[in-house]
C-alpha cells in the first residue's frame, strides 16, 4: 500500500507543476469569475426562446434601476422566471458540489473521493425521495436529505477504521459498498412507490431526479436551498487552511495542534449539508465533485487557500455550461448526469493516466 | 524540566502490555536516544509522548502540567513530532509544507502570515535547503523530504522534538548527517527524543541512552554506562563488541563475524 501511495504522490507531483504566486492566482481567479459571469449571461440568452445579450442585461438591470423597456413581456418572464433561477441554481449546485468534493478530498487525504463516490449523494437522495413521497415540504426534505447523506458518509468512513487500514483504495471501496447499498434502497423505495402510487408524474420525477436535472429549479427552490448551501459553503471556505493541515493525515495534523475530530466533524457536517442541499434541488449529479477539484489543482496548485475558491468558481462555470447543453441540444431535456459523465469520465481517465496512479 | 514521564504504561485492548513502569525526565538541550528491538514499543512510547496514543497508566507532565489536561494546540507548542515517513497525498511546495508547522499559532479561520513565511525561509536557509523552497514536496529526494519535515518542526518552535527513527529511510551519508542535525537541534536548545536501530548513533549523540527491553521496561543512563558490549549483545541477541578506534577516538559497535 505504501508503494502505491508513493506512486500516487509522485504522480500528484507531476500533475501540479502549477504553484502560482499570489499575484498570478488573483489574476487567474479574477479571470475565472469574469468567465463565470459571461457564461451565466450567455446561458440566460440561449434557449428555444432567444434573448439578445443586450436585452438580457437591460432586463436584469431593470430590477434595480429605471431602464427604458425595449423588450417584450415574454422576454421579461423568460429571463426572470425561467432562466435566471435555473442558471443561478446550476451555478450554486456546481459550486457546492465542487467545494464539498475538494473538502472531502483534503479531509480524507484522498484525491479519489467525492460526494458521489463516498455515497453521500445517493444517501441524500434516499432521504429526499422518502420525504417527497410522503409529501413533505422543502425544509423537511432538506433535513432528510442531510440525514441520509450523513448516514452514508459515516458508514463509508467507518469501514477503513473498522479494518484499521487507511489506504486510499479501501475508502473508495467502502464508498462503492455504501453507494451500492444506497442505490438498492432507492430501488426498493421506487418499487414500493410504484405499487402504491398511481401518480405517474411522481414516478417519472423520481427517475429523472436520480440522474440529475435543473428543470424544476425556480425561484422558490433556489431560495429554499441557497441559505444552507451558502452558510455551510462559507464555513468550508473560511477554515480552508485547516484542510491543508488535515490533508497531511490525522496524526500529523494532531501533532501540529489541530483538534482533529472536531475539525473533521465540522468539515463533514458542512460538506454533507452542501451536498444534501444540492441533491434536494437537482437530484444526484455525478463527477463534478470529483473532477473539478482536480482541474482546479492543475491550474492553481494543491494549496486549499487557492484550490477551494477556484474550485467553487470552476464548478459553477462547468455546471452552467452543462445545464445549458442539457436543455438546448435536443428538444427533450437530457439528464445532467449523462453529460457530466460524458465529460467527466474521460477527463478522469486522462488524470489517472497522467498521474500514473497505480491501483494494485 | 520540560518533560517528566511518570510510571507510564501502555497495553493494547487485547491485553498485551507494550511497556510499563516507564519513568524518565528530559531538560532542554538534551538528547534522549531510545534503543530497542523491532516491535519493542519504541514508536508506541513516542506516540504516547506525542499525545497520539492515550497511555493506560501513569502521567506525562509538560513543564509540570499533565498532558491529559492540555489542549492539543498547547501540547503542540511544547512538543513537535517528526514522523518516520510522511506519505504525501498532495504536492504542496516545500515552503507551504513547512509553514504548516506554524498551525498551533494560527487561528481557526486565519492563514499563515508573512512573519510565518519569514520564519520558514530562515530555517530553510539554516538547513541549506532554501533553494528547494518552491519545489513540490513530492519532487524532492527522501533525504530532502526529511529535512523539510525537520524544518516544519523547527518553525513549530516546540521545546521538545520527537523523531521516530529519523535515519530509517536514509542512505549512509544522510543517516550520519541526520545524527549531526539532531546534535545541532539540541545545541540550539531543543530537547530531543530520538529512536534508532543503530547503537553507533547513540554513541555519536553522547547524552542519555534508554533501552526498551522485551519485557517493556525502560532502562536509562549516560551513554558510557549504558553502551556495553554485554548489554547490547543481550538486547539484539547477537554477539556484539564495542571497540575503541584510535582514529575517531570513540568506541564503535561492531558485530562478530557472521
Amino acid at each position: 500500500m505504501q508503494e502505491m501511495d508513493r506512486v500516487n504522490a509522485e504522480g500528484a507531483g507531476k500533475l501540479s507543476g502549477a504553484n502560482l504566486s499570489n499575484g498570478q492566482y488573483r489574476a487567474v481567479l479574477a479571470a475565472a469569475v469574469a468567465l463565470l459571469v459571461a457564461v451565466m449571461l450567455a446561458a440566460i440568452c440561449i434557449g428555444r426562446y432567444g434573448v439578445t445579450p443586450f436585452n438580457c442585461v437591460k432586463i436584469l438591470a431593470s430590477n434595480f434601476f429605471d431602464v427604458e423597456p425595449t423588450w417584450t413581456k415574454t422576454m421579461q418572464s423568460v429571463v426572470m422566471v425561467l432562466r435566471l433561477p435555473r442558471v443561478l441554481t446550476a451555478a450554486l449546485v456546481g459550486a457546492g458540489l465542487a467545494v464539498s468534493g475538494a473538502a472531502y478530498q483534503s479531509m480524507f487525504k484522498n484525491p479519489m473521493v467525492s460526494p458521489d463516490i463516498l455515497g453521500v449523494s445517493s444517501g441524500a437522495s434516499i432521504g429526499a425521495c422518502l420525504s417527497i413521497l410522503l409529501g413533505m415540504g422543502a425544509v423537511v426534505t432538506q433535513s432528510w436529505a442531510f440525514i441520509g447523506g450523513m448516514l452514508a458518509v459515516l458508514i463509508t468512513a467507518a469501514v477503513p477504521r473498522l479494518m484499521k487500514n487507511d489506504s486510499p483504495v479501501l475508502l473508495v471501496l467502502a464508498g462503492i459498498i455504501t453507494g451500492g447499498l444506497m442505490s438498492s434502497v432507492l430501488g426498493i423505495i421506487r418499487y414500493l412507490a410504484m405499487s402504491y402510487t398511481a401518480d405517474e408524474t411522481v414516478l417519472a420525477d423520481m427517475t429523472y431526479w436520480t440522474m440529475g436535472s435543473f428543470s424544476k429549479a425556480g425561484a422558490a427552490e433556489i431560495l429554499s436551498v441557497a441559505p444552507v448551501t451558502l452558510v455551510a459553503g462559507a464555513v468550508l471556505v473560511l477554515i480552508r487552511y485547516r484542510l491543508n493541515v488535515l490533508s497531511l493525515g490525522e496524526n500529523e495534523a494532531k501533532t501540529l495542534g489541530v483538534n482533529v475530530s472536531a475539525t473533521q466533524l465540522v468539515i463533514i457536517l458542512c460538506s454533507t449539508l452542501v451536498t444534501a442541499s444540492c441533491v434536494c434541488v437537482s437530484g444526484t449529479i455525478g463527477w463534478v465533485g470529483l473532477v473539478v477539484p482536480h482541474l482546479a489543482r492543475m491550474v492553481v496548485g494543491p494549496d486549499n487557500r487557492k484550490t477551494l475558491p477556484f474550485s467553487l468558481v470552476l464548478g459553477a462555470i462547468f455546471m452552467v455550461i452543462v445545464d445549458t447543453l442539457c436543455r438546448s441540444i435536443s428538444s427533450a431535456e437530457i439528464p445532467v448526469s449523462i453529460v457530466t459523465g460524458l465529460i467527466g469520465a474521460p477527463f478522469y481517465f486522462y488524470l489517472l493516466y497522467r498521474q500514473r496512479m497505480s491501483m494494485r | 524540566m520540560i518533560l517528566e514521564v511518570k510510571d507510564l504504561e501502555f497495553s493494547y485492548s487485547s491485553g498485551r502490555t507494550i511497556f510499563e513502569h516507564v519513568s524518565f525526565s528530559l531538560d532542554k538541550g538534551r538528547v534522549f536516544t531510545i534503543l530497542g528491538r523491532n516491535g519493542a514499543g519504541k514508536s508506541t512510547l513516542l506516540n504516547c509522548l506525542a499525545n497520539l496514543f492515550v497511555p493506560n497508566g501513569g502521567d506525562i507532565l509538560l513543564n509540570g502540567v499533565s498532558m491529559r489536561s492540555m489542549k492539543q494546540k498547547d501540547v503542540a507548542k511544547v512538543i513537535g513530532y517528526v514522523p518516520q515517513v510522511h506519505i504525501a497525498a498532495y504536492a504542496y511546495t516545500v515552503r507551504d509544507f513547512a509553514v504548516m508547522g506554524r498551525t498551533p499559532y494560527i487561528g481557526l479561520v486565519s492563514n499563515p502570515r508573512r512573519e510565518d513565511y519569514e520564519k520558514v525561509d530562515k530555517v530553510l536557509n539554516e538547513l541549506n535547503i532554501y533553494h528547494l523552497r518552491n519545489k513540490s514536496y513530492t519532487e524532492i529526494s527522501g533525504g530532502e523530504r526529511q529535512l523539510v519535515t525537520i524544518a516544519r518542526v523547527m518553525v513549530q518552535e516546540p521545546e521538545l522534538i520527537l523523531l521516530d527513527e529519523p535515519t530509517a529511510h536514509l542512505d549512509y551519508g544522510n543517516q550520519l548527517r541526520a545524527v549531526r542535525l539532531i546534535k545541532r537541534l539540541a545545541q540550539r536548545g531543543f530537547g530531543v527524543i530520538v529512536t534508532t536501530h543503530d547503537p553507533n548513533h547513540a554513541i555519536l549523540l553522547q547524552d542519555t541512552v534508554a533501552i526498551l527491553d522485551r519485557a517493556g521496561h525502560l532502562t536509562t543512563g549516560r551513554t558510557e554506562e549504558m553502551m556495553t558490549a554485554d548489554r547490547l549483545s543481550e538486547l539484539y541477541d547477537i554477539k556484539l563488541y564495542l571497540e575503541y578506534i584510535e582514529r575517531v577516538r570513540r568506541e564503535v559497535c561492531v558485530a562478530e563475524d557472521i
